[in-house]
Parts: structure tokens; C-alpha cells; sequence
């Protein structure tokens, strides 16, 4: 991958960090993320594109140690059920925001 | 925010940044079963994470180098919410499940495997 390529990614991925850290909020957060990573994919983009855009923006703004983290802070409670509704919940809104993305994407164009 | 805030932060997420990029592009794991790429970069960051919370850090900059730059970057939620969607759309439904299942199941032990290794090393 050339350098000037490599700079476009992390750029991409410095945006995201710090869009992250103002929101400060995971759930909201990983909502808007899959939203507009099926707004993305929906559209046909070329490869370095999808880099910095997917690899680079979006994976850094989600981000999965968040999400287990918020997990254990409810499994440390000891209450399995909060927990077990939560991670269930979390995960199917954030597929159908996703395919809620990809669809209005669909329509646009 | 001051300016060695921005700065841990920006160094942490480079390194999260270049180390999953490296992984899912190069590293391929064949265990008789298929696990993807991201799946372990998402494997590896929950046993980091555990090890990080068992440290118990007080010191802001340790948080914002690991947490906030390091993890936030390596780990990528968007991906695995991805993989799920593409399950999804496949119509593949029981796969789908015990995919979630299976990521969720084994993020947690690896998060325990590093909270408990960190607690006996201390």
C-alpha cells in the first residue's frame, strides 16, 4: 500500500477517535457506526475507499472493547438477565440500524 | 483536552490502527473451525481489556493510551455487526446465531483469561 494511502487511513481513523470521545457514549456510538457502515456497503466504492472508510473510519469509531466492557460492568452486578436482554439488544438493533443503512442507501440511489 | 492527551490518544490509536490492519490482512488461523479475522482481533483486544481492568488503572494517560487509543481502534464492533449482517442477508439464520454466540461466548473468556493471568502475576 503506498505511504499516501497509509496517511488517508490513519487520518481517517484520528477523525473517528476523537468523534468517538465527543460523543462518549458506546451505544449511541456503535448505532450511528452501523448505520452509516450500511449506508456505505450498499454502494459500490473502490477498494482504497473502502479502507479508509470501513477499515479506517468506522472500525475505529465502533469499537468492540467498549461494548465488552459495558458487558462486564453489567456481569460484575451479578445480574445475568440485565445482562443477557442487553447483549441480545444491543446486537439486533445495531443489525437492523445496519440494514436500515443499507436500505435507505438502496432507495437513494 | 490538552495537547498530551491528543497526543497519547493519537499514538495509541496508530498502533491499534496498524496492528489490526496487520492482522486482518495477514494472519490466517485455521483451528478445524472457521474463525475470521476480525473475530480474533476482537478475541485479542477483549483478553487486552481484561488484563487492563484487572491492572485497575487510575492514571488518565494509561487509559487514554490503552483504552480510549490502543483498544478503540484495534477493536472493531462495526465489522463483527458486519459479518452478522452479511449472515443476515443470506438468510442463514442458525449461523448467524451461534456465530454471536460463539464471538460473544469466547470474548468473555478471553477477557477472564486475561483478568485472571493478570491477578495471579501481581
Amino acid at each position: 500500500m503506498k505511504i499516501k494511502n497509509c496517511i488517508y487511513i490513519i487520518l481517517a481513523c484520528y477523525a473517528a477517535t476523537f468523534l468517538r470521545l465527543l460523543i462518549n457514549n458506546n451505544l449511541i456510538v456503535s448505532i450511528i457506526g452501523s448505520l452509516f457502515f450500511g449506508f456505505v456497503i450498499a454502494k459500490k466504492i473502490s477498494y482504497l475507499k473502502e479502507k479508509i472508510i470501513l477499515g479506517g473510519f468506522f472500525s475505529c469509531f465502533t469499537s468492540f472493547s467498549g461494548f465488552v466492557y459495558f458487558l462486564y460492568k453489567i456481569l460484575n452486578q451479578g445480574d445475568w438477565i440485565k445482562f443477557i436482554i442487553f447483549f441480545n439488544l444491543i446486537i439486533i438493533l445495531n443489525i437492523f440500524t445496519m440494514y436500515f443503512g443499507f436500505w435507505i442507501s438502496r432507495k437513494i440511489t | 483536552m490538552d495537547i498530551t492527551s491528543i497526543i497519547i490518544v493519537l499514538f495509541g490509536s496508530t498502533f491499534g490502527l496498524i496492528i489490526r490492519m496487520f492482522i486482518q490482512n495477514n494472519l490466517k488461523i485455521n483451528l478445524g473451525f472457521n474463525i475470521q479475522n476480525t473475530s480474533i482481533v476482537n478475541f485479542i483486544a477483549s483478553f487486552f481489556l481484561g488484563i487492563l481492568v484487572s491492572l485497575n488503572f487510575l492514571n488518565n494517560n494509561i487509559l487514554l493510551l490503552f483504552y480510549i487509543g490502543f483498544l478503540g481502534c484495534f477493536s472493531t464492533f462495526s465489522s463483527f455487526i458486519y459479518q452478522l449482517f452479511v449472515l443476515f442477508q443470506k438468510r442463514k439464520f442458525m449461523r448467524l446465531f451461534f456465530h454471536y454466540i460463539e464471538v460473544i461466548l469466547l470474548s468473555f473468556i478471553c477477557f477472564y483469561l486475561g483478568y485472571c493471568l493478570m491477578k495471579i502475576f501481581k
